[in-house]
């Protein structure tokens, strides 16, 4: 499920649809969470919740700090998985 | 020389215009003057007389309330604005949410001036200022700084029956742009399952705007109008779980409603 960027990516994209009700086109790499999704701190920690369930790895939320952009997220997954 | 700047027709200055702005003036001191009367002479008594800290943190409310009042009382019989209030008997009900508009500085304080036992989210720069920060940390109200802990403290208050005043906006409202608002409003219903009561706050001409200094001052005096609505019908949440998508649905019910409510 998380063996590569895309992958990732189109996981995350479904997530997002689903838990905040997002248009799908609207997730891109470069879209800025706040500001072009609409999601919020609060809605970030919903987030990292349901990652960690999917992933089985612990995220620290100090990970997601830097996160801006739908991007940014997938870095972030990218790197908890590899540590694994 | 300014042959391309927009001028606004030249309005004249009436309703005692001159003695509005010495009143504000008068107001804003007093304003600073009251917070360090409350935090220097009525409340270190409370620390020696009641033990308890809720009881403490009630008598503080109590006082605080009685102040803003007498405040709010002052700014009218000087002229500043006049004022009406619909609904009221609403926000004395225990337990309250109560949201609202915010296109004013002094919203909050009439809020609290009609709200026994209330909690309210404050800018967490207050608790650092001096003629504030008696008031807000012994009334014991919340800093804006941490949304989950926000939520969470709101949540806890309103299960204790304390009422909370919250603006969901999270700034002051600017006149002629769409409503933004934050969702934590909604999450707080969520989580303590009350059904939120809203206030549409109407201030006309505007006065304490944001981004306004205080001595610019309407050329007419303002009039403040405040309607209660109870949200059981307007923002059902028993029936809710506390999801992202349902603290989305509240929060574009709020906006509707204050849009809709405006715009009348």
């Amino acid at each position: 499920m998380f063996e590569n960027r895309e992958a990732i990516f189109s996981k995350l994209r479904e997530i997002l649809v689903e838990m905040f009700e997002v248009d799908a086109e609207d997730v891109r790499e470069d879209a800025h969470l706040s500001d072009d999704l609409d999601i919020d701190s609060i809605d970030a920690v919903d987030l990292i919740v349901r990652l960690k369930e999917l992933t089985g790895k612990k995220i620290a939320p100090e990970e997601f700090k830097s996160v801006r952009t739908v991007g940014d997220v997938v870095t972030a997954i990218e790197k908890v998985v590899a540590e694994g | 020389m300014s042959g391309h700047q927009l001028q606004a027709p030249p309005v004249k200055r009436q309703d005692r215009y001159w003695l509005r702005l010495l009143a504000t003036a008068c107001a804003f001191s007093l304003f600073g003057l009251g917070g360090l009367v409350l935090r220097f002479v009525l409340f270190p008594p409370l620390k020696l007389v009641y033990r308890d800290p809720q009881v403490r943190q009630r008598k503080a409310r109590d006082m605080i309330q009685n102040a803003f009042r007498t405040f709010i009382g002052f700014m009218h019989v000087t002229g500043i604005y006049t004022y009406r209030i619909d609904g009221e008997e609403q926000l004395r009900k225990p337990g309250q949410l109560v949201l609202a508009n915010h296109p004013s500085l002094i919203d909050v304080v009439f809020l609290i001036s009609r709200i026994p036992n209330a909690n309210c989210i404050v800018k967490a720069s207050l608790f650092r200022n001096p003629f504030m920060r008696g008031a807000v940390t012994t009334a014991g109200y919340i800093p804006n700084d941490d949304p989950e802990k926000i939520i969470a403290m709101a949540a806890a208050s309103l299960e204790r029956g304390e009422s909370v005043v919250l603006f969901p906006e999270g700034t002051r409202t600017v006149p002629g742009k769409a409503l933004r608002l934050q969702r934590g409003a909604a999450y707080m219903a969520l989580r303590a399952k009350v059904a939120p009561t809203l206030v549409t706050i109407r201030c006309n001409p505007p006065m304490l705007m944001k981004n306004v200094p205080w001595y610019s001052i309407p050329a007419s005096r303002p009039h403040f109008e405040f309607s209660v609505a109870a949200g059981k019908q307007l923002i059902p949440v028993a029936e809710l779980q506390e999801t992202p998508l349902a603290a989305r649905k509240i929060t574009n019910q709020l906006k509707s409603y204050f849009t809709e409510e405006c715009a009348a």
